[in-house]
């Protein structure tokens, strides 16, 4: 395996999964099942097909050795170096990064734990050593395709999402714009520096960001520095996007106070060369051109064709579960996707479209379609699942129907259950008999820790 | 199938020839503007070729009255054999909304059409578009016009805010600098800010067009249209839609600054197949110098790159010509230098004289050693008698509204400033104007220009200041004007000027001490000079009072004295006895004389003065000592 000494790769698994209290109440966000799998698999995996040999992953402390365990038993080939954050201090992803500086040597790669895409890493790559860029940002197209239309499990809610607008050059698609809807009122200006700095941009609000970044390392140390951001996404990128407009004044005062007054460093003072581009641009015939280069440069990778989805919110998380056997990636062997471990007397089983883990029991005289069952589950007889997550050590129960259903860790369906595009969250037990359509069954005062 | 079906589907193009401003004035009329010559061809030629070669048969040509019977000459005389020419004309049409309203009163429009102005060169092939527009209705029933742009490359100013798949107009900015976008329509689909698109007054309409125009009187341009369609969207229920062009050459042409774009351009060939030995009879010359027939060019005369001279031109000894268009029948003399300028047919120029950046109209003379620089615009048969210096002037050859400045019995010079009743038509003129002499024609230049005026303008406010009080100071002493009055007036150039505190103190010194002029210093001898120097200073002892009143500003005093003095002998002779006279009376302190006979300064000249006032600054010394011992006894 080639060793990169390019680039450094973090993931970042620390998330709460705020936006789906319901299944992380007791679960960490980066453990909930993908197509049998923790969701923390898909980007490691990707890392691991591109190359790379190393990756620092951070994990809240209190679930840090949880997660070191489920990590451990897909035995990647890589090293794997857990890094454990306090959990009770809210920290975002800049914070940590910032935590972890001193490992940081090259170029850093920063993913998310709940991305899920086919994409080719290299492509990105490709991007931002072409442009000399200090970041490259991945974005998708909205899915273009009607065809998985679905009902989210739980309560009808119309799904609001948070709109970000990116304004990026049409041609070169460089990154010029990010903001949030909410930061407007009716209408957004434009500011004159922007409109000159280019004369065609698109602006979209519809692409989904997929918290995949690439950047230099100098930005590191401007996160260093700067103590005041906390996040990569809200903060640091709409304001490193900002800096490229404004002009860069390279007199000595500034960097003088830069000195005093470490409160706000200069951005433009950060970015320093190494010796080797330093020398290639002495040797270069185009060195003078060159020099009058800009110094930050963002720029968006935006992908139409393949599939990429952040499962940070209910509809995500589903909607994954759904495509997850359409995506090019390499799921493993079918004894991956269907544990040799696992008990199945069902005659009326689909193989093709369904998961299921070790130390699961399914019974005669069941039904199980187009469904994820995880391991230590007992599927009882005369039951039907179709269109469902049941997570790790689920019991249902005689007599079921369970469509369209989400089932957390550890739950039971008691026998005669009817359950239709329900959440059931872990631990919880249905009652004997009971009928539940686009509902949230929980204890009560578990959601109240939250 | 019958005669009448095909009549309708027949595509039709619309050509506005007339221009409804006075940008090109006075080489050209309000009316006729679009048979300015360009590259020695009306510029509505280049238009109608261009519906010609892109396959347009069936042409409504729309023109003021008073120059239908030009334009149906030139039609007639250049033979557009595949074009058939309506005329449609009207005295009441004051803008282009007026000449639509007209248009859908006279019924002309049986289909979509295509839209133009009599100012479009190039070349565009429009059936394919009027297809894609057709196309486009069966989508959006909506969809009324179709404006069609050229990618630039540059920031063009305007900014069009595009739907990123469909190309539809959702909004729609003229002016430079920031814009404030209503946040609805970033929400809901993707779009794109365009400000690298060149208008290239082409539009596709389809028959809602003329009828909006006629039910929105208010509607005056195509800007109104494209605004007034976007702000009321779902009252008028239509829809715009943009086509970019992004290969080949459409342009447009408005104003003088587009004029010189566009002749360079067809010089430069980048409107092939519209270059002049295309379209007439020339023969091309390396470094793009087109020759017309029966030239006769001196052995002497030197032709330089980018230049075109018209047929039965005649040039003489040592002339030379660098970047300029030369009509027909043009008649240089010698040794005439003419450079970046466009002279129509039959200019006649005599010797030694010089043009440059000027427009020269039809059948000019311009005698021996003149000069006309800098944007002039000549009207034709303008004569310019010998040895006339122009710059920056509008000329035309007779004095039709009476508001024109007689220069020559043939030349009268239009003057912006008088001109009383000039209503915001003629203002658009006379902005073209100025723009043209600043921006366009030579950017190099006028940046410099530029920076010169700012670094000139840093102590130019000081010597303005001075000049200002030197005035207030001869006037008061003269009008016996009282003193506190004239501090009054100083006062008030001083915060014109932004003058601050020391520096005025200065100059209202230097100002006292120089008020008499050279002629007047000459009849004075020294004796004299002094009475009337003190004079002057007892009348304005208040003043000086006001000014200096402590050690910093005695210091500014001193040193007035002695920068005056260095430059007037006359005042050096008697320098002592003034500094002596503001000493007596209270003006100076004795401790700022000391003070600044001490200090050490550099050059011949402050040490001879100080030399000379050794003698003071030791009568000070003892005075002092004897006040000390005087207090002390």
């Amino acid at each position: 395996m080639q060793n990169w000494l390019e680039f450094q790769a973090v993931v970042m698994a620390a998330g709460k999964g705020s936006r789906i209290p319901e299944m992380t109440a007791t679960k960490p966000k980066c453990l909930l099942p993908v197509g049998n799998k923790p969701m923390i698999y898909y980007p490691l995996k990707m890392l691991e097909n591109a190359g790379f040999s190393e990756t620092k992953i951070i994990v809240t402390d209190n679930y840090a050795s949880d997660i070191q365990e489920e990590v451990d038993r897909f035995g990647f080939e890589m090293n794997l170096n857990f890094i454990p954050i306090p959990s009770d201090e809210d920290w975002g992803t800049a914070d940590s990064l910032r935590h972890i500086a001193d490992y940081i040597l090259t170029d850093v790669i920063v993913l998310s734990c709940d991305l899920i895409t086919d994409v080719d890493l290299h492509n990105v790559l490709n991007v931002y050593r072409n442009n000399n860029a200090s970041l490259v940002s991945l974005y998708f197209s909205p899915p273009q395709d009607d065809q998985y239309i679905f009902t989210v499990p739980g309560p009808k809610s119309k799904n609001k999402l948070e709109k970000d607008i990116i304004g990026y050059d049409s041609k070169t698609s460089r990154l010029l714009l990010m903001a949030s809807a909410s930061d407007y009122e009716e209408t957004m200006l434009l500011s004159s520096s922007l409109l000159y700095k280019c004369s065609n941009i698109t602006l979209c609000s519809q692409l989904l960001d997929s918290h995949m970044y690439v950047m230099k390392r100098w930005l590191v140390n401007y996160l260093v520095k700067d103590k005041n951001i906390s996040t990569l996404k809200g903060e640091l990128l709409p304001f490193v996007v900002k800096k490229q407009l404004s002009k860069h004044c390279k007199n000595v005062e500034s960097s003088e106070k830069f000195v005093e007054e470490n409160e706000k460093p200069d951005i433009f003072n950060i970015p320093k060369e190494s010796d080797i581009e330093n020398k290639i641009r002495s040797l270069s015939s185009f060195g003078s051109m060159i020099n009058s280069e800009e110094v930050i440069k963002c720029f968006a990778f935006v992908v139409n064709s393949n599939i990429g989805v952040r499962a940070n919110t209910l509809y995500d998380y589903c909607r994954i579960n759904k495509i997850i056997n359409k995506l090019n990636i390499h799921l493993g062997d079918e004894k991956d996707k269907i544990s040799p471990e696992a008990k199945i007397l069902s005659n009326q089983f689909d193989r093709e479209t369904c998961f299921v883990g070790s130390n699961t029991t399914i019974m005669e005289k069941t039904s199980i379609k187009n469904s994820t069952i995880g391991s230590r589950c007992t599927v009882n007889s005369k039951t039907r699942v179709t269109d469902c997550i049941l997570m790790n050590g689920v019991i249902i129960e005689e007599r079921c129907v369970l469509q369209n259903c989400i089932v957390c860790h550890d739950a039971i369906i008691s026998a005669g259950c009817d359950l239709k595009d329900c959440l059931i969250s872990g631990n919880f037990k249905v009652p004997p008999g009971e009928k539940h359509y686009n509902e949230v069954l929980t204890a009560v005062d578990r959601l109240m820790e939250i | 199938m019958s005669s009448k079906v095909e009549k309708q589907d027949v595509l039709q193009a619309v050509v506005v020839a007339s221009f409804f401003h006075k940008n090109f004035w006075p080489a050209a009329g309000k009316d006729d503007s679009c048979l300015v010559p360009m590259v020695n061809k009306p510029l509505l030629y280049y238009t109608l070729d261009l519906l010609e070669s892109s396959g347009i048969v069936d042409v409504v040509l729309f023109c003021s009255s008073c120059s239908t019977d030009r334009i149906k000459t030139f039609v007639r005389d250049t033979s557009f054999h595949r074009l058939n020419v309506t005329y449609s004309s009207s005295d009441t049409c004051r803008s282009f909304g007026d000449v639509l309203r007209h248009l859908d009163a006279c019924a002309l429009i049986r289909n979509d059409f295509v839209l133009l102005w009599g100012n479009v060169i190039g070349k565009l092939s429009l059936l394919p578009l009027v297809k894609q527009f057709k196309e486009l209705r069966q989508r959006d029933k909506g969809a009324v016009m179709t404006l069609i742009y050229q990618q630039g490359n540059s920031d063009t100013g305007q900014t069009l805010v595009l739907s990123s798949d469909s190309h539809r107009v959702l909004f729609h900015n003229k002016s430079r600098g920031k814009i404030n976008l209503p946040l609805e329509l970033v929400l809901n689909e993707t779009v794109q800010i365009r400000r690298d698109l060149l208008e290239t007054n082409i539009a596709i309409c389809s028959t809602a067009v003329p009828p909006l125009f006629a039910d929105n009187f208010d509607f005056q341009t195509k800007d109104d249209f494209v605004k007034g369609l976007l702000i009321n969207e779902e009252i008028l229920n239509s829809t715009l839609y943009v086509h970019i062009i992004d290969k080949g050459y459409v342009n447009e042409v408005f104003d003088w600054p587009s004029y010189q774009k566009a002749s360079h351009d067809i010089l430069h060939r980048w409107s092939y197949p519209q270059v002049p030995e295309i379209i007439d009879k020339y023969s091309l010359r390396y470094g793009n110098v087109y020759f017309g027939e029966n030239l006769k060019l001196a052995l002497t005369c030197d032709v330089g790159n980018d230049t075109v001279i018209g047929s039965d031109s005649i040039f003489g000894n040592g002339t030379s010509i660098f970047k300029s268009i030369i009509g027909k029948n043009c008649n240089i003399g010698n040794n005439v230098v003419i450079e970046n300028s466009y002279l129509f047919n039959g200019v006649n120029v005599k010797d030694n004289s010089v043009i440059q950046y000027s427009v020269i109209g039809e059948n000019c003379l311009i005698k021996e050693n003149s000069t006309i620089i800098d944007s002039c615009i000549l009207g034709s048969n303008v004569v310019i008698e010998s040895t006339t210096e122009l710059k920056q002037k509008q000329l035309c050859s007779s004095n039709f509204n009476n508001k024109m400045i007689k220069l020559s019995p043939k030349a009268y010079v239009y003057d912006a400033e008088n001109d009383s009743d000039s209503d915001g038509e003629q203002e658009t003129s006379g902005l073209r104007y100025h723009k043209k002499s600043c921006s366009s024609y030579s950017y190099s230049s006028s940046d410099n220009d530029d920076t010169a005026s700012i670094v000139a303008s840093i102590p130019d406010d000081t010597c303005m200041f001075y000049s200002e009080v030197v005035d207030s100071l001869i006037r008061g002493f003269e009008d016996h004007v009282h003193c506190d009055n004239l501090i009054l007036e100083i006062n008030s150039s001083r915060y014109a000027y932004n003058i601050n505190y020391r520096e005025a103190n200065f100059q209202v010194i230097r100002a006292m001490l120089t008020l008499n002029n050279k002629a007047e210093l000459k009849a004075l001898n020294q004796v004299r000079y002094y009475a009337q120097l003190q004079s002057q200073l007892d009348y304005f002892m208040p003043v000086l009072k006001n000014y200096i009143k402590n050690m910093d500003s005695c210091e500014d005093c001193l040193s007035a004295i002695e920068d005056v003095a260095k430059c007037e002998d006359m005042l050096n002779t008697v320098v002592v006895k003034v500094i002596h006279h503001l000493y007596d009376m209270n003006v100076l302190s004795e401790e700022s004389i000391l003070k600044w006979h001490q200090k050490d300064e550099d050059g011949p000249f402050s040490k001879i003065i100080r030399d000379k006032t050794s003698k003071l600054v030791e009568w000070l010394k003892d005075a002092e000592e004897e006040t000390d011992s005087d207090d002390s006894s």
